[in-house]
């Protein structure tokens, strides 16, 4: 997270105790992250049948020494706190054993807050009450309305401040590119939605990446965030999930961070990030009151396009400049 | 914390500048650290400072989505960058690589506000967009608020971190739309086109600068301001151009004594000290090192053993370290105590500057040694 906001982390592995008994009357203390391979390994080996072939290597002194032993000689772990286990059947001698749980990566996301002047804020606020007409309910692809419920401009992105925003983020588009450790890309273009959203609305988990042509290029998501004030809503913080990495496909965990929908601030993940926006509960009911933002996609291209423009029309992104194409500095 | 700042490029060229604005600030005292942001290739090495910090950031020249040849982006993409990497708080200096300081700046600045150097050169034709007339009528499509007053200022500019911060993105992005919009042009409008984004960003974000004297030109009448900016030649009383940045060749002594007195002959009298000391041994010549008062020698076994007040251990110093310490008496300079040993030792010249440097550096840390500045 590049971010100097408070983020929740559930993500920290508590530390277990082990006291490990060996026969022979030997006894070692060591001190383990609950999440630790060895865990597994020294539990599976006292739950088999059969005395376990292998050894151990367990750390001692945080990790200046280490004590190994035969998982035969293993009598007996106390843990504390108590550690409940559930390990997985035997497998079949010739289906691999489970491999040890993968690690929970955090998602990227990058923070700019007063993202826009004040007065650009004010004018874009203004604009957004000025079209309570024109939202109407945004949609899923799959069209449940138990997944998503918002109010949104499909349209805004024709508009002058979807372009001002746009031409915004373009400048700050390789520094995000380098935060998440990625050279800059050439950009396919751009797309942008205005939400708004009221009591009761919410948006269930999800990734704004798909396999649609419609979504299958979307790289980078940017949401602007900004609200009349005094805020009229509790709620609607973006959740980013924390995910497992499985080949290429990273499965969301059920960890996850928060991003405060602060007026004035752009919030950039990539869009394979599964995320959430949370309940909005916001009392008066009254459109001016809703939480609003603009979403903003940046779209990969597959090939280089010279000729496209972007923002205010001055900026060619449809290729990467000589002094962003070879490297990546982190 | 005031945080001195300036952009170049990486080129050779830009080195000696560096290399003098440094030498000034450390001669100044100027409070705070010295940032040298390098917008540099992939294939460009980084230089190499004493004091400043040097921190490496994205080229920004050409532009990348435009191809539009201009250095002065690389000023606002470098601090963009720098303030995106790096939680950076407190005062900065804002400025342009050929100045020099001769006093220092203690000015602290609260977020909100900022000091900054009067520029009578920018357009001013009393009109929207922003009293820049019609010039600038290009500004309406791309800016909110076009009736805002801008400030009359360029660098060195004092301002917060967070201000700066917010600044920085729309300098950079405006700078970009003057120049498109104005292309063909290199010189005037376009050729102020940062500084003229600059005052807008500033007006835009809503915070507001005060005139100041931080700056002045080489031939400007002196006001006593503490840095001098050398952008135009050094003349002399006759209006003889006596030194040019343009020109210069690293490190030629200038004719000091030719100069009119001013800013200019304090620049050139910087200079020739700074060329001197190159001569005499690069910047060991300006430290003297002197033994802290309160440190006790022992000799235990033939070894130099130093019991420092502020520690509760001693320190045993190796024989190269003992020749070291015995010569380091505040009277000479660390260049001498190098030309010392080398005769004592029979070592070619200069074989001997990074040990001793380095071994009066560790000396100073312990709390040993202080390295005086020579004034």
């Amino acid at each position: 997270m590049n971010s100097n906001e408070k983020v929740e982390d559930r993500t920290a592995p508590r530390a277990i105790e082990l006291r490990i008994q060996l026969t022979g009357g030997y006894e070692h203390i060591v001190t383990l992250p609950e999440d630790a391979p060895e865990l597994i390994e020294l539990f599976s080996a006292l739950a088999s049948p059969d005395p376990s072939p292998g050894f151990v290597q367990l750390p001692l002194d945080s990790g200046a020494a280490a004590c190994t032993f035969r998982l035969s000689q293993l009598i007996s772990i106390i843990t504390a706190p108590p550690v409940v286990v559930r390990l997985q059947p035997q497998s079949a001698p010739d289906v691999p054993a489970p491999s040890p749980p993968a690690r929970v990566q955090a998602p990227r996301c990058v923070i700019i807050d007063d993202f826009l002047s004040p007065d650009e804020h004010r004018d874009l606020l203004a604009y957004a009450l000025a079209c309570e007409g024109q939202f109407e309910p945004g949609t899923v692809t799959s069209n449940d309305p138990e997944y998503r419920q918002n109010l949104v401009i499909l349209g805004f992105g024709q508009s002058e401040h979807s372009k001002l925003i746009q031409n915004r983020l373009l400048v700050w588009f390789p520094l995000i590119a380098q935060a998440f450790g990625e050279p800059v890309f050439p950009v396919h273009s751009v797309e942008s939605q205005l939400t708004a959203g009221n009591d009761g609305h919410f948006f269930r988990a999800h990734s704004d990446s798909g396999e649609t042509d419609e979504t299958s290029l979307r790289a980078l998501s940017c949401v602007y965030y900004f609200h009349r004030e005094p805020k009229g809503f509790a709620g609607g913080e973006l959740r980013l999930y924390d995910s497992h990495a499985d080949g290429d496909r990273r499965i969301p965990a059920e960890t996850f961070h928060v991003v405060e929908p602060l007026s004035n601030r752009l919030a950039v993940f990539p869009s394979g990030e599964s995320h959430q926006l949370m309940p909005i509960r916001c009392p008066s009911r009254e459109f001016a009151d809703s939480r609003f933002a603009v979403t903003t996609w940046i779209r990969r291209g597959e090939k280089p396009n010279a000729e496209a423009r972007f923002g205010w029309g001055h900026f060619r992104c449809g290729v990467v400049a000589p002094q962003f194409a070879r490297e990546v500095r982190v | 914390m005031i945080h001195t700042v300036f952009s170049t490029s990486a080129s050779a060229a830009m080195q000696w500048q560096s290399e003098l604005l440094e030498y000034s600030w450390r001669r100044a005292k100027q409070p705070g650290e010295l940032v040298r942001l390098v917008a540099a290739g992939p294939d460009e090495s980084l230089p190499g400072h004493r004091r400043a910090r040097v921190v490496s950031t994205l080229p920004w020249s050409p532009h990348p989505y435009t191809g539009d040849r201009f250095p002065p982006y690389n000023r606002a993409a470098s601090i963009l960058e720098w303030l995106f990497r790096e939680r950076i708080d407190g005062t900065i200096l804002l400025l342009d690589p050929d100045c020099i300081f001769r006093a220092p700046v203690e000015v602290e600045i609260s977020p909100g506000q900022a000091l900054a150097t009067p520029w009578p050169q920018l357009p001013r034709a009393g009109k929207e967009p922003f009293g820049l007339g019609p010039d600038f009528a290009f500004l309406h499509r791309f800016c909110v608020n076009r009736s805002l007053q801008i400030p009359t200022v360029s660098l060195p500019i004092l301002i917060h971190a967070r201000d700066l911060r917010k600044i920085s993105a729309r300098w950079l992005e405006l700078t970009g739309i003057i120049r498109s919009e104005l292309r063909g042009e290199s010189y005037g409008r376009a050729g102020n086109a940062d500084r003229i984004a600059y005052a807008i960003a500033a007006a835009e974000a809503e915070i507001p600068h005060e005139s100041r004297n931080l700056g002045l030109e080489t031939a400007a009448k002196d006001n006593g301001a503490p840095i001098v900016h050398y952008r135009g030649a050094v003349e002399s009383e006759r209006g003889e151009i006596v030194w040019d940045k343009q020109t210069y060749q690293p490190w030629e002594r200038p004719e000091t004594e030719r100069a009119r007195a001013g800013p200019g002959k304090d620049l050139l009298a910087l200079l020739e000290e700074l060329v001197r000391h190159h001569e005499a041994g690069g910047d060991l010549a300006l430290l003297r090192p002197r033994q802290r008062s309160g440190v006790r020698e022992a000799r235990v076994l033939d070894r130099m053993v130093l019991q420092i007040p502020s520690r509760s251990d001693s320190l045993a110093l190796n024989s190269s370290a003992t020749a070291i310490w015995e010569l380091c008496d505040g009277r000479r300079s660390l260049a001498d105590v190098v030309r010392e040993l080398e005769v004592r030792f029979g070592a070619t010249p200069g074989a001997l500057c990074g040990d001793v440097e380095s071994t009066a550096n560790q000396l100073q840390s312990v709390g040993a040694l202080d390295l005086d500045l020579e004034a």
